[in-house]
């Protein structure tokens, strides 16, 4: 009888297979071991009760982030990066709860545009924008005045509160950044949005003239680890990113500085990226999951799984409890139907409707989904 | 400039690769714009707006997101 060994057959696989069956199994134990067989084709079951040590892990993590209201250490991340995929709604629960107590329930909702796409000479293997890959997305000219108003009414109309100009630039020379401070005051004015840039390496007197032209937050992300990076970027160094967010800080403006899973990088190297946005302390981070980009390096690389996702959204949140955490690119084929989950991991920000090439699933979806959540929409700026 | 071939019937290209249907019947990712007019196959500028696209084909002029 199968109900006479309930643990052979729950706990894996390998027991059911190794245990000496003198009987053949009725109907009832093979179904079992098939819905065992499916289940390991595609990752453990997520189930498993929590171990004491796992637990009291969790216990120790929430008395230091709620109640010490201290940054984990790398060791400490290291010990919740390893738990278990059963541990992983555990943590999206003790995540949520840090992003409640530290942030609100409110969510921020971006709108971005690229109004200069395509051509850019840098050669990060994961962008589908760079000239050194052939890829379908060639170099096209800046967007007219009248194109960027109307993508900023578009994104107002979705109810964001911010709105993102992106270039796909090394920096910007003199008459770019002549024509991104032109725009700011235009979109603002014309929208009520707040204005953020994302153009590339900033020197000190361009991050000081952006701040004095309104850009109330500039994008320049980490990506990945330090000592992964000049496996996924030979044109500038890790170095350089990191100067120029410090410019963006020392010069007043609030810093959006993001990251891009799924590259190769390790779990130690995931941990050792947040370890230094901890140091940058940025207002914002974008979480971004590679879409392999055909024609790219990376463009043949899997996609992070969903439960990995969720996971690492949970881990960024309890590194980085007070900033403004932001599902960006990738998460359509990420996460696919656990978009929300990860709403009750550790988000607390939206790039609603389109990214810079590729599309997002339709905002109403996404306005729906904080709806059900009950999540109310709002701008949001540093935590604490 | 020449029309674009009506809505309902087959495209000629991919919108993906830009070849012909017969050697490709369409490599678009889900969440891509269509890169190659479905018409001539060839490349489209493209410009992606939080709310939709617009992409420009040098002989059947632009086409638009839903
Ligand atoms: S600098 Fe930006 S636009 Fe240029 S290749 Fe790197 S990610 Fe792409
Ligand atoms: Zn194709
Ligand atoms: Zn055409």
């Amino acid at each position: 009888m199968p109900g006479e060994h309930p643990q052979t057959l729950t706990r894996s696989t390998v027991a059911v297979r190794s245990a000496s069956a003198p009987a053949a199994p009725d109907a009832e134990t093979l179904h079992e071991i098939h819905r065992q067989e499916r289940a390991s084709v595609t990752g453990a079951p997520v189930t498993a009760p929590l171990l004491p040590a796992e637990r009291a892990l969790l216990r120790s993590v929430e008395h230091a982030v709620l109640d010490e209201r201290r940054l984990l250490t790398a060791t400490e991340l290291s010990a919740l990066a390893a738990l278990p995929d059963s541990a992983v709604m555990a943590l999206a629960s003790l995540a949520h709860q840090v992003r409640l107590t530290w942030c609100g329930p409110a969510v921020e909702v971006e709108g971005i545009l690229s109004a200069k796409t395509g051509g850019c000479p840098e050669d990060c293997h994961f962008c589908s924008q760079s000239s050194r890959f052939d890829t379908t997305v060639k170099a096209t000219p800046f967007l007219d005045t009248d194109e960027v108003l109307e993508a900023a009414r578009q994104t107002a109309a979705l109810g964001a509160s911010e709105f993102c100009i992106v270039l796909a630039i090394r920096g910007p020379d003199e008459r770019t950044l002549a024509r991104i401070l032109e725009l700011v005051p235009l979109v603002h004015a014309e929208t009520g949005l707040n204005v953020a840039v994302s153009a590339g390496i900033l020197t000190k007197d361009q991050a000081r003239r952006l701040a004095e032209g309104g850009v109330h937050r500039y994008n320049h992300n980490l990506e990945t680890a330090r000592s992964f990076f000049s496996e996924v970027v030979t044109t500038h160094s890790f170095q350089e990113r990191v100067d120029t967010c410090q410019l963006v800080r020392e010069e007043g403006m609030e810093l959006c500085c993001g990251a891009l899973l799924g590259m190769g990088e390790s779990d130690e190297q995931r941990i050792e990226l947040l370890s230094e946005l901890q140091d940058l302390d940025p207002t914002e981070v974008p979480v971004n999951f590679l879409n392999p980009r055909p024609g790219t390096p990376l463009g043949d690389r899997a996609p992070v799984g969903a439960w990995e996702a969720v996971r690492w959204i949970a881990l960024f949140r309890l590194a980085l409890p007070g900033v403004i955490l932001r599902y960006a690119g990738g998460r359509e084929i990420t996460l696919r139907d656990l978009q929300a989950i990860g709403m009750t991991a550790g988000i607390n920000a939206l790039i609603v409707g389109n990214y810079l090439t590729t599309l997002g699933r339709s905002s109403a979806d996404d306005l729906q989904m904080l709806d059900d959540l009950r999540m109310p929409v709002a701008a949001l700026t540093v935590a604490f | 400039m020449t029309q674009l071939p009506a809505a309902d019937s087959a495209p000629a290209f991919c919108t993906g690769c830009g070849q012909s249907s017969a050697s490709c019947p369409g490599c678009g990712r889900d969440f891509d714009p269509p890169r190659y007019c479905s018409a001539c196959g060839r490349w489209m500028g493209v410009t992606v707006t939080p709310s939709g696209w617009t992409a420009r084909c040098k002989e059947h002029g632009e086409q638009h997101s839903a």
